[in-house]
C-alpha cells in the first residue's frame, strides 16, 4: 500500500517536471518573440539610429532630433543676417575697396545657389504617362509609367551638360550637393519631398538647352515613346529660386595654398603632422 | 505543485529576455507559429493528464516535433506562394481552444465532485 503511494507520487512528480521543462523552453521562445522588433522599428533604428521605446517612442526621438536641427538652423540664419548687416555697414564706409570683393561674393553666391537668379532659359514640364493600366499595358509595366528619380537625374545631367547656369526642380534649386532620390511615392530633392508633375526651370541659352533635351535618342525621346506628357517652352525671363539653407562644411576644409606647400618638409608643422599620422596608423 | 511549470515559464522568459536575442522579421512569423504549436502541445498534455491517458514520450517529442512541423509547413507555404500560415494558425487555434475547453470541463467536474463528496462526508 505504502509502496504504491510512493510510486504514484513519483509518477505525478515526473509529469509535472516534464511539463516544467517544456514550459521553460516555451518561456524562452516567448521572450525571443517579445524581444524581436517589427520591421518599422528596425527601419527606424538603422535609418535614424534610434532604439527602444516602440515605434512611437522611436518616432518621437526622430521628431525631437529634427526639431533640434530646425532650431540650430534658425540660430544660424539669425547669425548670418547679423553678419550681412555688418558687411553692409562696412560697405557704406569703405565703398571703393569693398566693391570688387562684393562683386566676387555675388558671383560665388550665384554659383552656390544662395541667391535667386533670373534670365532667359527653358521651362520643362513632365508628368506620369497617360497610358492606362490594363487597357494599354500589362500590369508588370506599371512602374514604367511613372517618372522616376533616374529620369529626373538624366534630365538634370543633360541640362548641366548643355550649359545651364541655374536649374530648379519644382521650386527646389539644384546645386552641387543636391541629391534627387526616390522615396516611395514622392521624390526627394534637397530633402524636400516633391511629386509629379515635375517642372524644371533652367537658365541658359534657350535654344541650346532645348536642343540638348530633344536630341534624337535622348532623354525626352525615350519618355515620349511611352507617352509621358512633356511640355517644353523657351522663355526670355525666368526666375530660379535660391536654396533654403547653405551647405554646412563639417569635414571638408580648404587646402592652404602656396605658404604650406613651399615649406612642406622642413617646417616643424610638417614633421609633427607625419608623426601624428604615424601614431594614428599604429 | 502546479506552481512549478508556471515558475519554469517565468524563469525561461526572464532568462532569455535578458539576453536581448533579436530574430529577424522574416523568421519572427515562423517563431510565432512555433509558439502556437507549443501552446497546443502544452494544453494537450494537461488535457491528456486530466483524462488519465498522458504519455510522457508523446508529450515531450510532440512539443518539439509539432513546433518544427508547424514552422516548416508555414515556410513551405511561403515558398509555394500559398498562405498555409493561415491554415496552420486556424488549425492550431481550434485545437488550443478545444484543449482549453476540455481542461476547463475536467477541472470543474473535479471541483464539483470534491465539493459533493465533502458535503456527503459531512452528512455521514
Amino acid at each position: 500500500m505504502k509502496k504504491d503511494e510512493a510510486h504514484l507520487d513519483r509518477a505525478r512528480m515526473h509529469w509535472i517536471l516534464s511539463l516544467a521543462g517544456i514550459c521553460l523552453v516555451m518561456g524562452a521562445l516567448l521572450a525571443i518573440q517579445v524581444r524581436s522588433r517589427t520591421p518599422e522599428e528596425r527601419l527606424l533604428s538603422t535609418r535614424f539610429g534610434v532604439t527602444g521605446g516602440g515605434p512611437l517612442g522611436a518616432l518621437s526621438q526622430v521628431l525631437a532630433a529634427t526639431q533640434e536641427q530646425v532650431e540650430d538652423q534658425a540660430e544660424e540664419i539669425a547669425a548670418q543676417r547679423e553678419l550681412i548687416t555688418q558687411y553692409e555697414e562696412h560697405m557704406a564706409k569703405e565703398k571703393d575697396i569693398v566693391k570688387p570683393m562684393a562683386e566676387q561674393l555675388a558671383n560665388a553666391k550665384v554659383a552656390l545657389g544662395l541667391t535667386a537668379v533670373k534670365g532667359p532659359g527653358i521651362v520643362l514640364e513632365v508628368d506620369d504617362s497617360i497610358l492606362k493600366l490594363g487597357e494599354d499595358l500589362h500590369q508588370y509595366a506599371q512602374t514604367g509609367l511613372l517618372i522616376h528619380d533616374n529620369d529626373l537625374l538624366r534630365i538634370m545631367n543633360e541640362l548641366w551638360a548643355a550649359g545651364a547656369e541655374a536649374i530648379s526642380l519644382n521650386d527646389q534649386r539644384l546645386v552641387g550637393g543636391t541629391a534627387i532620390r526616390c522615396s516611395g511615392p514622392t521624390t526627394q530633392v534637397n530633402s524636400v519631398p516633391i511629386a509629379a508633375p515635375y517642372k524644371f526651370i533652367a537658365l541658359g541659352d534657350p535654344d541650346t538647352l532645348a536642343g540638348a533635351l530633344n536630341i534624337p535618342g535622348g532623354v525626352l525621346e525615350n519618355l515620349r515613346l511611352v507617352q509621358f506628357p512633356i511640355k517644353l517652352e523657351k522663355s526670355t525671363e525666368l526666375v530660379v529660386p535660391a536654396v533654403p539653407t547653405a551647405k554646412k562644411f563639417k569635414y571638408a576644409r580648404p587646402v592652404e595654398t602656396s605658404a604650406s606647400t613651399e615649406t612642406d618638409s622642413t617646417s616643424p608643422h610638417a614633421v609633427s603632422d607625419t608623426r601624428k599620422r604615424r601614431a594614428a596608423g599604429k | 505543485m502546479f506552481l512549478i511549470p508556471v515558475l519554469a515559464l517565468v524563469i525561461g522568459f526572464l532568462l532569455v529576455y535578458s539576453l536581448h536575442i533579436d530574430v529577424s522579421a522574416s523568421y519572427a512569423d515562423y517563431l510565432a507559429i512555433a509558439i502556437l504549436a507549443g501552446l497546443d502541445s502544452i494544453t494537450g498534455g494537461i488535457r491528456s493528464k486530466l483524462e488519465e491517458n498522458f504519455e510522457e514520450y508523446i508529450f515531450t517529442t510532440g512539443f518539439f516535433v509539432n513546433m518544427a512541423l508547424a514552422a516548416l509547413l508555414a515556410y513551405t507555404g511561403d515558398r509555394m506562394g500559398i498562405n498555409l500560415y493561415l491554415a496552420v494558425v486556424v488549425a492550431l487555434g481550434v485545437r488550443i481552444f478545444q484543449n482549453l475547453g476540455r481542461i476547463r470541463g475536467h477541472l470543474t467536474a473535479r471541483l464539483l465532485h470534491r465539493r459533493l463528496s465533502a458535503s456527503e462526508a459531512e452528512k455521514i
